[in-house]
């Protein structure tokens, strides 16, 4: 069974390559002058290297695997929302008024982490709202 | 004279100590929340200083770092629980202390030698401050270079298990930090024909990402659920002279110990007052009495607490280097702020230098004031809801990251992060190399081809030829090493199997 090493080195190992094969297209310099290419090409073969003492590490099955349903349903659950109401947020980031788009997710969230609906929503509007009068209004940052 | 006379007149500003308040309170309620640490402090009010002068930012991130630490000792003598990994020690006395009805005197000791170790280190600051930016301005790119790896590689040594995984993401910060303009010759790299990457990964908002949102994602998979705490009564804060004499030695010893301690990138207050602990237990007259209430070891830690800060700054200042993640969002934001650290910074703003150790000494002057005069109101700092704040810190990531270029692209950086936060910390990646390599990246990079430039013929046989440069890859050679045979040797005596 592959362990969580294994598989890291593995997508470490495609992401060098990915990485390799974008800075073919980076100038290397002429001899005894490093160009724009020079360094990120050192910095994947240094990366494979340590590819390989992970994947043997990995294979030596010296790690203890994450056991994410150590967590619980409910905990995992609590942080998949959280991660998908931030992902919601960032996406809606601009396209909608930010204080209202602002109170909806934090409401959201609050529910999301059990916080009883006043609590929750009192959290939001006096977040939102502070937060809107400190950097519209003070830091004029276009929200 | 002058310039000292300046950074007084920043100082006493009456917005700059408004500002140093703000952050003083900020640090008290995170540093007393368990589990919210000053590197998440720091982070996600960094973008409210950008509208500031530096002085004022500086005023509110200082306060921030220095009372988010000495709060984390409150729920550690009060509820068992460190606030701050660097007050875990605390934890080792301080909660007996606290039962055996003198909770008011943990408190006292907690913030009375908090606030000598932080000052005793400013102290250092000060001292050693100038003269090591004045040697360090003869480095040349080759010991610059050095210098950044000699940085990395103590970070990867001491924050993680495994050296490997450390050197995976310091090698994983370095790529990033190569997204944009290529430093030299402004050859677009890793851009994918975009024009907003054109500037790079913009460092803060990946910084809050990885401590801010990461860090709530990490503490809502790991809470548990809260429990009535019950808070014991405070009584007498301030130690007797008798009790002051006993634990005088201990105190000296750990601000002098953590203060080199701080001075060492990636070793930050965790390490330094578990070791002063241990070591002032050793010393001690009444070692026995260590781990079951002694103010003695209470004493240490919460001196050694505080105690790196001083140590930290002075190579975050120096010589650019940080020496832990506050440090290095504290390097970021003086960048931000139009400030290089390192040896010019002592050159050509040797004013800032003064308003930072002015900062200091004021910071824990209010630290004191707070900590004795208003410990009754803080010991219920831990009782807001851990929720809320979750709530107030995923808005403040967000809005904070978009705030500093008013750039969304910056939300999504955060976004990333906060994620890539999350699964590194469950599989044991330490995140102190990533943002190091980050924010090291391009001066390490730019400095390694001109010193292969200027090298000519030479080539790499320039870092080994000198005498800096090849001492500082030793060490940095030594600091990977060492713990590898260290952990060998302990697996050949008790039959473990090693993680290089």
């Amino acid at each position: 069974m592959l362990n969580a090493d294994v598989v890291a080195a593995l997508l470490w190992t495609l992401l060098l390559g990915a990485t390799y094969w974008l800075t073919l297209d980076f100038p290397p310099g002429p001899a005894g002058v490093p160009g724009p290419g020079y360094v990120p090409r050192l910095l994947v073969v240094v990366g494979l290297v340590l590819a390989v003492f992970l994947f043997r590490s990995g294979r030596r099955g010296q790690v203890e695997a994450v056991n994410w349903r150590a967590f619980g349903k409910d905990r995992l659950l609590r942080a998949g929302g959280v991660v998908g109401l931030l992902f919601l947020y960032t996406l809606l980031w601009g396209r909608v008024h930010w204080a209202v788009l602002s109170t909806g997710f934090l409401f959201l969230v609050g529910l999301v982490l059990k916080l009883r609906a006043p609590v929750a929503l009192a959290t939001a509007v006096g977040l939102s709202v502070t937060l809107y009068w400190l950097f519209r209004g003070v830091f004029h940052v276009m929200l | 004279m002058a310039l000292l006379a300046e950074a007084l007149q920043a100082v006493f500003e009456p917005t700059t100590l408004l500002y140093l308040l703000i952050g003083v309170g900020a640090g008290v309620l995170i540093g007393a929340l368990p589990g919210l640490t000053a590197t998440m402090a720091v982070a996600i009010l960094t973008p409210l200083t950008f509208w500031a002068p530096p002085a004022q930012g500086l005023a509110m991130l200082l306060g921030v770092y220095n009372s988010a630490i000495w709060a984390g000792g409150i729920p550690a003598i009060l509820i068992n629980t460190p606030g701050t990994p660097a007050s875990i020690a605390s934890t080792f006395d301080g909660p007996a202390i606290a039962q055996r009805g003198e909770a008011g005197l943990a408190l006292g000791i907690n913030t009375i030698y908090s606030v000598f170790g932080g000052l005793f280190s400013t102290l250092l600051l000060a001292i050693f401050a100038f003269p090591i930016a004045r040697f360090a301005l003869r480095f040349g790119p080759a010991e610059y270079f050095a210098l950044a790896i000699f940085g990395l590689s103590m970070m990867v040594s001491v924050s993680g298990k495994s050296i490997v995984k450390g050197l995976i993401v310091g090698v994983f910060g370095l790529l990033l930090s190569m997204v944009g303009l290529d430093p030299m010759l402004s050859y677009p790299r890793f851009t994918f024909g975009r024009f907003e990457l054109l500037d790079g990964i913009s460092f803060i908002p990946v910084m809050i990402g990885l401590f801010g949102v990461g860090e709530v994602l990490d503490q809502i998979l790991k809470s548990r659920e809260e429990q009535t705490r019950i808070i014991p009564r405070i009584g007498r804060q301030l130690p007797t002279r008798q009790e002051l004499a006993r634990m005088g030695p201990a105190a000296l010893f750990s601000a002098a110990v953590s203060a080199v301690i701080g001075a060492i990138p990636g070793a930050g207050g965790d390490i330094a007052s578990i070791i002063c602990w241990d070591q002032t237990r050793r010393l001690s007259k009444k070692p026995q009495e260590y781990g079951k209430g002694s103010i003695e070891g209470l004493a240490a830690t919460c001196t050694a607490n505080n105690g790196v800060i001083g140590g930290a700054l002075t190579t975050m200042l120096t010589l650019g280097l940080p020496g832990d993640s506050v440090t290095a969002i504290l390097l970021g934001s003086l960048i931000m702020y139009g400030l290089q650290p390192g040896p010019l910074l002592f050159r050509d703003h040797a004013d800032m230098a003064y308003v930072i150790i002015a900062l200091m000494v004021l910071a824990y002057v209010a630290i004191l004031i707070v900590g004795l005069g208003a410990s009754r109101v803080l010991v219920r700092a831990f009782m807001v809801r851990k929720e809320v704040v979750w709530t107030a810190v995923l808005i403040l990531s967000t809005v904070g990251s978009y705030a500093i270029n008013n750039n969304p692209l910056d939300v999504w950086f955060m976004f990333f992060a906060g994620i890539l936060g999350l699964v590194l910390r469950q599989y044991g990646y330490p995140l102190g190399p990533l943002v190091l390599a980050l924010l090291l990246g391009p001066m390490a990079e730019s400095n390694f081809r001109r010193a292969l430039t200027a090298a000519g013929d030479a080539g790499a046989w320039v870092f080994v030829t000198r005498p800096i440069s090849l001492i500082l890859l030793i060490l940095a050679a030594l600091s990977l090493v060492a713990p590898i045979i260290q952990q060998r040797r302990k697996a050949r005596q008790g039959g473990v199997t090693v993680q290089p």
